[in-house]
């Protein structure tokens, strides 16, 4: 496993924390 | 994998970690926007609420002052046409003032005149009233001389009176007299100074003066003695001797012991009598 790979890991995991935080912001306009 | 695909990698993890911080960064930044709205909007209209009240205000004091200087100015005019008034008033007192001031004036002068008049009416007065003081005191020492000469002439006349009585009295005796005396054929018109009448007495006094016994007796001259007279003197029944009167007063009369006819001493006490008579 490369360094890249790690990278695209680490760039999905931020994506989805990323995600999360939008919808909890989101959801308090509700 | 080439180096474009390398590329895309890290460009991808780079902007994935933007895409969560900027998400995070969202989150962390979270605002209300409609309760902000809300309470903004609630201010705003306190905010009209107190603006409107102000206005309300405003325009009510506004309105309140306009009266106000309405009235301070009916007031000011007022108070013009007083102070006109009051001016038109202080000359009117003013004028009257001075007619009042020459008035005084012209009494003050009348009252001085008056005044020295009344001084010299009051001095004239006092004058009166000595005199008519005097004029009293003259009167009443004129009536109580009235009085002593008035209580003086009735005394004289009852005196008179009564020797007009006590000589009808003495009229009338002499005329008894005279008839006793023509009875007993006696002449009335006999000197009497040969007569020395009977009565009695005592010595009341003896001194003895150059020589000579001297004597007071108790008898005088309204007794009937008269200087010349003789009278015996006696103690008990005892002759002791004979007086030769010198002098004589109303009830008393003073003699001279005569020694010859001495037959002792003559003492206060001693009786004497008229009934010898010496010739």
């Amino acid at each position: 496993m490369t360094v890249y790979t790690v990278l695209m890991i680490l760039a999905t995991v931020a994506l989805a924390v990323g995600c999360i935080f939008l919808y909890l912001e989101s959801a308090s306009y509700q | 994998m080439n180096f474009l695909g390398k590329c895309f990698v890290v460009a991808l993890f780079v902007m994935s970690c933007a895409f969560m911080g900027a998400a995070i960064a969202a989150y962390g930044a979270h605002r209300d926007l409609k309760a902000e709205k809300q309470r903004i909007q609630t201010q705003l209209n306190q905010t009209q609420a107190q603006l409107q009240t102000k206005t309300s205000e405003f325009q009510r004091t506004n309105s309140s002052l306009t009266q106000e200087k309405q009235a301070a100015t009916e007031r000011l005019i007022q108070l013009e046409s007083e102070k006109a008034r009051l001016a038109e008033r202080n000359r009117d007192a003013q004028a009257e003032l001075d007619a009042l001031r020459t008035a005084s004036g012209a009494a003050i002068a009348g009252m001085e005149a008056t005044q020295i008049s009344n001084n010299a009416l009051a001095d004239e007065l006092n004058e009166l009233r000595d005199s008519i003081r005097e004029a009293l005191s003259d009167k009443d020492r004129y009536f109580a001389t009235a009085l002593e000469a008035t209580e003086k002439f009735q005394a004289i006349r009852n005196d008179i009176e009564s020797a007009l009585e006590q000589n009808r009295e003495l009229v009338a005796d002499t005329s008894r007299m005279t008839s006793l005396l023509r009875a007993n054929n006696l002449d009335p018109n006999t000197p009497a100074d040969a007569i020395t009448p009977k009565v009695d007495g005592v010595v009341s006094r003896t001194k003895r003066e150059n020589g000579a016994q001297l004597v007071e007796i108790s008898i005088g001259s309204d007794d009937g003695i008269r200087a010349g007279d003789t009278v015996d003197v006696f103690r008990n029944t005892k002759y002791r001797g004979r007086l030769e009167i010198l002098r004589t007063a109303p009830d008393r009369a003073v003699g001279r012991v005569d020694v010859r006819f001495q037959q002792g001493p003559i003492q206060e006490g001693d009786r004497v009598t008229t009934r010898l008579k010496l010739s």
